[in-house]
């Protein structure tokens, strides 16, 4: 079974909405603010570019289903001084919490989408990467701290550059504070995420130092 | 045929004799009395009269007549210089009719003045009651009427059958009546229970000296009211837990470890060969942190309390659901329907005056 077979199977899979499934809308908007590290390996040299991002996301909950995008933009450049090119990342997932009648589980969740990101500096180097995904919410503190992991897991791709996708993951992971009596809500998070073009001819590592805050209930 | 003529001849004589002479009943015998007292047949007439008041059953005198009896014998001994005997039947009469009075146009004036003496010796209170009452509790709309011989000082209480005094209804002096009040009450203002009790009105003499007591026996029943239920107690589904459980401790400290672990570890595996920054040990760190300090804090068993204070106030307010229910209970029954059917008058003399 291919891997693209076996990541439908498993969206598929946690569509299957739960017995208990109410219908209980929720919707959570963010800013992001983030410091990006990307380091750009090719068998014959690696660069490191620096830079900042800024971005939304938002996400959109209908009772075991969840409907979340992501949009960040900003500049990055090596840090030897050599001209500065965009980095511009689009994310789209269709969610479902297929374990949410179990309270020890209620906060697993899957996932899948595309995951676009683009290199622009005269011209536009996009990488479209369909992702599967899973990810764990857990409260910390009940009504004010949460905590979140998720790991991604590219199952197909493209690059417009000519050369094949290889390969695609990522793991993210961070820290939520509600503010009490509040819909608000600020936090911090790591992101990476690795992606390859076939034969590791160039692999490109993206760390997310990212501080966000938002609302939502 | 002898035997036939006879039979007839029996019956024809019973039914042509006179009246007075076929029997000796009560009120013939007062007749027969009062025509010998006027006559001055004094031991004639004693002798009817005290004949006629022996007389029990169905055949005794009604009280009218027993008054007229008690009035002449009272004279008749009294003109046969028998004080004594002449007081005893007056203290009768006074007993039989409080209020009565000797007519002066029959009787002379020594015989009316004792009568008027020992009348205002003998402390008397007779009762006069409905058989059958019925009011609303907490409305004063049960009203014997009490009738003294003479000035002197009463209790009137509505007791137990064991003696014990539900309520005092009066404390005093009566002249020549009173009427009493009673509105179903004890003493404490709650509603009296269905049962049997008694009015027991208690003559003093000198000194506060029970005289006579007279206990007439009612039989009270209260006709059942409405109430309203009690409101049950807060369902255990609205109430809140007041000691953490486990789960959201167990929850801070596993997903802590794992998101805080997972962000600290897992990047070098997913992200081969790559040269990290050691900021995602710090941000994982925090995120561990964050979840031992959320065991900590919710770790089972710890109070919870504001879903103690939250239950506390559902709790009030069941109280004070049930203590509503409880005034508007008491409130109807209150109110209840009480019937009194009152029974035989009994007396009972403690000393002669």
């Amino acid at each position: 079974m291919s891997r693209t077979a076996l990541a439908l199977l498993l969206v598929g899979g946690a569509l299957v909405p739960s017995g208990d499934a109410v219908a209980q809308s929720r919707f959570q908007v963010r800013g992001l603010v983030s410091v990006p590290g990307v380091e750009r390996a090719q068998p014959a040299s690696t660069a490191q570019l620096n830079g900042t991002t800024i971005g939304l996301s938002g996400a959109f909950r209908f009772s075991f289903l969840e409907l979340a995008a992501r949009y960040m933009q900003g500049s990055i450049k090596q840090s030897q001084g050599s001209s500065s090119q965009d980095l511009v990342e689009g994310e789209l997932q269709i969610r479902a919490r297929p374990l949410r009648a179990i309270r020890a589980l209620r906060g697993f969740w899957v996932g899948f989408g595309p995951h676009a990101r683009s290199y622009v500096e005269g011209g536009t180097e996009r990488w479209l990467i369909w992702e599967a995904r899973a990810g764990l919410d857990a409260w910390l503190l009940s009504g004010s701290l949460t905590a979140s992991l998720e790991l991604a897991l590219g199952v197909a791709g493209s690059v417009n550059s000519g050369v094949a996708f290889g390969s695609a993951s990522g793991v993210e992971g961070g820290v939520d504070f509600r503010i009490p009596r509040t819909p608000l809500f600020v936090g911090i998070a790591y992101r990476v995420d690795q992606m390859s073009l076939e034969g590791d001819s160039r692999t490109d590592t993206v760390e997310h130092f990212l501080f966000r805050a938002g609302f939502g209930r | 045929m002898s035997r036939y003529r006879s039979i007839l001849v029996a019956v024809t004589l019973w039914l042509i004799w006179p009246a007075g002479l076929r029997s000796q009943e009560p009120a013939s015998l007062l007749t027969r009395a009062v025509d010998a007292y006027r006559e001055l047949d004094l031991s004639t007439a004693a002798g009817f009269l005290r004949r006629a008041l022996a007389e029990t059953g169905a055949d005794s005198l009604a009280t009218a007549e027993r008054v007229r009896a008690l009035s002449y014998l009272g004279a008749t001994e009294f003109l046969r210089d028998n004080g004594d005997s002449s007081e005893a039947a007056f203290r009768r009469l006074v007993i039989v009719d409080p209020r009565h009075v000797l007519d002066e146009l029959i009787f002379p004036p020594e015989i009316t003045s004792l009568f008027a003496r020992v009348k205002r010796d003998t402390k008397v209170v007779q009762v006069k009651i409905p058989d059958v009452a019925r009011f609303r509790t907490g409305e004063p709309e049960y009203r014997p009427q009490l009738v003294a011989s003479s000035f002197h000082r009463i209790v009137a209480t509505v007791d137990r059958s064991d003696g014990t005094s539900v309520r005092q209804l009066f404390e005093g002096l009566i002249g020549d009546s009173l009427e009493l009040e009673w509105d179903g009450l004890t003493s404490q203002g709650t509603s009296i229970a269905g049962g049997r009790y008694y009015l027991r009105v208690e003559s003093q003499g000198a000194g506060g000296r029970a005289t006579r007591v007279l206990r007439v026996p009612l039989e009270i029943r209260v006709q059942p009211v409405d109430t309203v239920g009690h409101p049950a107690a807060p369902a255990d589904s609205l109430l809140l837990p007041e000691r953490r459980e486990g789960g959201p401790g167990m929850e801070a400290l596993v997903g802590g470890l794992v998101a805080g672990v997972g962000v600290a570890l897992l990047p070098s595996l997913v992200a081969r060969d790559a040269d990290l920054s050691g900021g995602r040990i710090a941000v994982g760190g925090t995120i561990a942190i964050a979840g031992v300090i959320g065991f900590l804090t919710q770790r089972p068993g710890r109070p919870i309390p504001e879903n103690i204070e939250g239950n506390e106030a559902l709790w009030q307010a069941w109280r004070l659901e049930v203590d509503r229910a409880v005034q508007e209970n008491e409130r109807r029954r209150l109110r209840a329907m009480l019937v009194v059917q009152a029974g035989v008058p009994t007396a009972v003399d403690l000393e002669r005056p």
